[in-house]
């Protein structure tokens, strides 16, 4: 425990280093008229405290406690108010504000949990860095700023936890932050695109989130998240496959429940990108697959349909797509009308005028459900587009070319890396962390058993719970 | 960074050597071991197997002793040249072994899988895929390999699962009838399907050896992926010996012994995709070698990967197209089309006219959705003609993967000519699977399409449901037929039916040989001949005032005497009776009966009609080999020193 001091140049030396790298914490000096005119320094979190705040405590009108101790100082700045340090005192004056933002952010629509904080982020990469620090209340969390974009200097915030991330993963993000040079970022995409890994592949490199306690908890785990102003998304960087399909409420939840839904989500995906594929394989490659019963259904369903399997697959789906896009351009409620009255013309209509099959139907709306099971829209995104990949070599090949095609996707994920993790661990080398990753992988063990953090985080700091009971 | 280095951990390591030679080593280690070394093959997979070890402990040696890099140190000590004759010498072996590797791929792709596409558009995306995928390098390998081993391996355990309670242990016997030569030389020939273990010591570089505990990690690893790839082997062995027969694989020589166990599953596709998936395994692991070996000789490594790749294509297509084992193989002979452009039968009938000399084929299919029966004739000169006859008047396509029952008249199966015509026939048709039910009629086919009108449901369904349920003593399967045909067994025992009061009703049994029918039964009879032939679920009858079930009925055979002359062969019958009537006969009373009415029936089926019902030799022959060796070819002979006697120890409950 670190008392203050006397001296006023060895208590802000303290300080300032305690807060190094920490850019959204400030410090002002300040002339204490009713103190002597005694030198002063008042730390405070940036978006935490207000002017108003801090003319008060110049005019020496406020709501004040004294503490003694670093670290109530450090705390109390961490906790979203201001801590005034002054020239020939031992003690440092805690002056009340009105903290951080409160339900003034926005609700992140894109990530509804059953369970947790209903917070998103705003545009202001201030106001989203506060919301962040606000869970993680310790120094450790560094916000380094940037600035990108020649005419709009635009601010980025790179976070990352001083002591758990992997110091050449940062060394990484800074390079790449720093290798181009462009007009303007106007949004935290463009900087995903200019620093991704591979730019061709369809699958994201990084994960993004409008939600506080996700960007919170990918810190823990020694994850770099960036901030960029004027974007209400932040960047995860570096993810694996597995990263896309957990969603936050996974860990407030029990583990037998999320195991569950985690299984739905990895069976979901493999729907999304096969079932239509692998119904154009059956359909016209190999119905003996089929058992009996279901051969003179399917087979009765194909009845007055005046084009192939393949086609009507794609026009189905085409169709889809584009009551989806129109569903989500069109504002208000006229979007979810959209879905509906698309759906009820794409669906009973197009089946009543034999020109689409109810099982063809049923097939394109499980598609689409699975896809949205989801959690992440740019994953789901991919698995949009390779599900047309598939169709064409289920329609050529059958089986066989939906194997082939399987195969190739399966090939390019082994080969794709997010700064150097690869992309389908912990499947694939998972050996490295001894298999912890396991445990947070399909299935979600129970806390008291996963006390290591994932591989991304530093080796040698990567215990992060102990049981005590 | 993380992970840069560009290395394979050990457990990376033994998943590539497992998944590379697992799958195509257990679709052909059968074939193989069955050519050379007949029922001990196990032997050669056991040798090959110590081959195997011996050579892993070789190259691990060597990468030791080179610093875990092979060429390098090659190229320091041994100089650059004769490193690059030595590259030179593993590039051509390579390619030697890729091309028909590819080759193989596509053969099983076409037997099964796709319709008859050209050979070069199947064979592209093949070859394409394996420069992908080793271009990604041994990182992007070892991750795959990690990813899909467990799914792999497990589908693998699923195919054995599957096939284990079809396993016949008297097929697997005898032991110990074979020269060591023989042995020898198929050891060999399966030890060269694992070449991909060389990977060890060209990939030597990269894979992560960076101290003491990690060498010794990997070494224990090699070994442990070349145990498991080997117990798969003779697992794999095991199963397609015991289900197939020895015969059974000899029939079909261009179709593995493994891919015809697939074949006998109804998701056989599917299944059959994880094994092409481990396959293209083997295909990367053999163009990165010689990606990497061909490396030396020039740094544009894109253009020597397309010019070696584009060589591999050409060989490949030109050994297709000539090599017997290829151009000779069963590929899907039928063209592919939409489900609804097909018509899929429930019930198939097959007649002949003596008279006119032609024959039918009755086809049920299923109702309609009204309900109402659906059914349809063909008449031509001869089988082959019947399906083209058919479509004459169809717009769809027959389809037989789903059909329940096969009816055949006792006018085919009277005629040895015409039985073995359509045996002959029946193999030709694809997917006709072997779980079709394989019934006798006697009465014509137009009885049996009439009673499907007056059905609730299909006429094969009910068949196949009354076998199923109540019949279950008496179902013989299409898989019977085809053992019978082999020569795996003797003779095979078929339900007839009538049509009684408008549905179809059992009415007896006939034994089937290679030749058509020996003898029918109905009525007790029947029952007596099921007694014999080991079933069990029956009713017997002992004359009007004995009436017993047999619930449990099983028999071995044992030879008491040997000698050139004389053979006793002792049939001992154990399981449970339960008296269903008032009775006054003791256990052994009943015993005694049996024991009678089995040996006349076994004797006069021997003697009077040249049947071995339980083809005895079979279960002789795992006893003593010499009798194996002496009669393999010549059985009749067997049987004419062959004398019978029978013992039965039923259990009897009042």
């Amino acid at each position: 425990m670190a008392f203050l001091s006397c001296s006023y140049e060895e208590n802000i030396k303290y300080l300032d280093n305690s807060f190094k790298n920490c850019a959204d914490i400030i410090s002002l000096e300040l002339n204490l008229e009713y103190m002597g005119d005694s030198r002063g320094k008042i730390y405070f979190v940036e978006s935490a405290v207000s002017n108003v705040t801090i003319r008060k405590v110049v005019l020496g009108l406020s709501d004040v406690f004294p503490l003694e101790t670093m670290e109530d100082v450090v705390s109390t700045i961490m906790t979203g108010n201001a801590a005034l340090i002054i020239d020939g005192k031992n003690y440092a004056l805690k002056i009340r504000s009105d903290g951080y933002p409160g339900l003034g952010v926005q609700e992140a629509n894109d990530e509804k949990v059953l369970r947790g904080s209903n917070e998103g982020f705003s545009d202001s990469y201030k106001t989203n860095q506060a919301l962040i620090r606000k869970r993680i209340r310790t120094p450790e969390l560094k916000i380094e700023e940037l600035q990108s974009g020649r005419r709009t200097k635009t601010g980025i915030a790179l976070l990352y936890m001083d002591t758990i991330v992997r110091k050449e993963v940062l060394a990484e993000v800074k390079k790449r932050l720093k290798g181009f040079e462009t007009d303007g970022i106007l949004d935290s995409g463009v900087i995903e695109q200019l620093t991704m890994d591979n730019e061709y592949s369809p699958f994201p490199q990084y994960l993004t989130s409008e939600r506080p306690d996700k960007s919170a908890l990918a810190l823990l785990n020694g994850h770099v998240v960036i901030l960029v102003d004027n974007s209400p998304v932040a960047l995860i960087l570096p993810v694996n496959f597995s990263s896309f399909l957990k969603a936050t409420d996974d860990y407030y939840n029990r583990f037998e429940i999320v195991s569950f839904v985690r299984i739905l989500r990895y069976i979901a995906i493999f729907f999304a990108v096969s079932l239509p594929a692998l119904y154009i394989s059956i359909m016209n490659f190999h119905p003996e697959i089929l058992p009996p019963d279901l051969i003179s259904i399917f087979s009765a369903s194909r009845d007055g349909i005046p084009y192939p399997v393949v086609v009507e697959v794609l026009v189905m789906e085409i169709a889809f797509e584009l009551i989806r896009e129109a569903g989500v351009r069109i504002p208000g409620p006229m979007g979810n009308t959209i879905g509906i009255v698309g759906g009820l013309i794409v669906g009973s209509a197009a089946v009543d005028a034999s020109l689409a099959s109810p099982i063809i139907v049923i097939v394109v709306a499980l598609t689409a459900l699975c896809s949205f099971t989801i959690p992440n829209d740019e994953f789901s995104s991919a698995f949009r587009l390779l599900k047309y990949y598939l169709i064409l070599w289920s329609a050529v090949f059958g089986i066989y070319g939906y194997m082939l095609g399987i195969f190739s996707v399966l090939v390019h994920l082994c080969g794709l890396k997010s700064y150097g993790f690869p992309y389908l661990g912990p499947m694939a080398a998972g050996d490295i962390d001894q298999y912890h990753g396991e445990r947070d992988f399909i299935l979600r063990f129970p806390y008291m058993h996963m006390p290591f953090r994932p591989i991304f985080s530093r080796s040698g700091n990567r215990r992060r719970f102990r049981n005590r009971r | 960074m993380f992970s840069t280095n560009n290395k394979i951990s050990s457990v990376q390591l033994k998943r590539i050597l497992v998944l590379s030679t697992v799958c195509i080593s257990s679709m052909m280690t059968t074939g193989i071991a069955a050519d050379y070394a007949v029922h001990d093959g196990i032997f050669c997979i056991l040798l090959a197997y110590v081959f195997t070890l011996l050579y892993t402990s070789f190259v691990l040696y060597l990468c030791d002793k080179t610093e875990w890099n092979y060429f390098g140190h090659m190229d320091k000590y041994a100089g650059h040249k004769l490193t690059n004759v030595l590259c030179l010498i593993f590039i051509i072996k390579y390619i030697f072994l890729l091309i028909p590797a590819v080759c193989f791929f596509v053969k099983l792709s076409r037997i099964s899988l796709i319709m008859q596409r050209p050979i070069w558009f199947v064979m592209l995306p093949v070859v394409l895929l394996s420069l992908y995928l080793a271009a990604q390098g041994l990182e992007a390998i070892g991750r795959l390999a990690q990813c899909l081993y467990a799914v792999t391996l497990a589908v693998l355990l699923f195919i054995l699962v599957l096939n284990i309670k079809s396993i016949d242990k008297f097929y697997i016997a005898p032991l110990f009838n074979f020269s060591t030569r023989s042995m020898f030389c198929g050891s060999l020939w399966i030890f060269l399907l694992f070449s991909p273990m060389e990977l060890i010591l060209y990939g030597s570089s990269e894979i992560d050896a960076s101290d003491y505990r990690k060498r010794k990690k990997i070494k224990h690893r090699c070994f442990q992926g070349v145990t498991i790839t080997y117990v798969f082997n003779l697992l794999y062995y095991l199963v397609n010996v015991g289900v197939l027969s020895i015969n059974g694989i000899y029939a079909d020589r261009n179709t593995p012994a493994t891919m015809q166990l697939l074949n006998r599953i109804r998701i056989s596709d599917i299944l059959l995709l994880f094994f092409l998936l481990s396959i293209f395994f083997s295909l990367a692991v053999l163009t990165l070698a010689i990606l990497k070996l061909a490396g030396r000789f020039s740094s544009q490594r894109k253009i020597t990967g397309l010019v070696t790749l584009t060589g591999v294509y050409l060989c490949s297509l030109t050994i297709f197209h000539l090599a017997p084992e290829f151009t000779t193989a069963r590929f899907t002979s039928e063209n592919r089309s939409d489900i609804e452009s097909r018509v899929y039968t429930d019930a198939v009938i097959l007649s002949h006219d003596k008279d006119s000399g032609q024959y039918t084929m009755s086809l049920v299919f299923p109702h309609d959705s009204n309900g109402d029966s659906v059914t349809d004739k063909v008449s031509a000169d001869s089988l082959s003609n019947l399906i083209f006859e058919y479509g004459l008047h169809s717009d769809k396509q027959l389809d037989f993967s789903h059909t329940e029952v096969l009816l055949i008249s006792s006018t085919i199966y009277d005629s040895p000519g015409l039985f073995r015509d359509t045996v002959n026939y029946l193999n030709s048709l694809n997917k006709l699977n072997h779980r079709t039910i394989l019934c006798g009629i006697n009465t014509p086919p137009e009885d049996f399409l009439e009673a499907d009108k007056e059905l609730n449901t299909e006429l094969g369904q009910y068949i196949s449901n009354l076998m199923k349920n109540n019949i279950k003593y008496s179902v013989s399967t299409l898989e019977h037929l085809k053992k019978v045909d082999i020569g795996a067994e003797n003779a095979c025992i078929i339900s007839n039916f009538i049509i009684s009061e408008g549905v179809p009703k059992y009415e007896g049994c006939t034994i089937l040989n290679a030749d058509g029918g020996i003898e029918s039964y109905s009525g007790n009879n029947a029952a007596i001949t099921g007694l014999a032939s080991g079933k069990k679920d029956f009713i017997l009858e002992l004359g009007s005032d004995h009436c017993y079930k047999i619930t449990d009925n099983e028999y071995y055979v044992h030879n008491t005497v040997i000698s050139s002359k004389k053979l006793n062969a002792k049939v001992i019958y154990t399981g449970t009776m339960t008296c269903l009537k008032e009775n006054n006969l003791s256990e052994k009373e009943v015993n005694e009966i049996l024991e009678s009415i089995i040996f006349e029936r076994l004797t006069h089926l021997k003697d009077d009609l040249s049947c071995d019902l339980l083809n005895i030799y079979k279960h002789l022959a795992i006893d003593d080999r010499r009798l194996y060796a002496m009669y393999s070819g010549n059985r009749p002979e067997l049987y004419n020193i062959t004398y019978i006697e029978v013992e039965c120890r039923f259990t009897l409950q009042q």
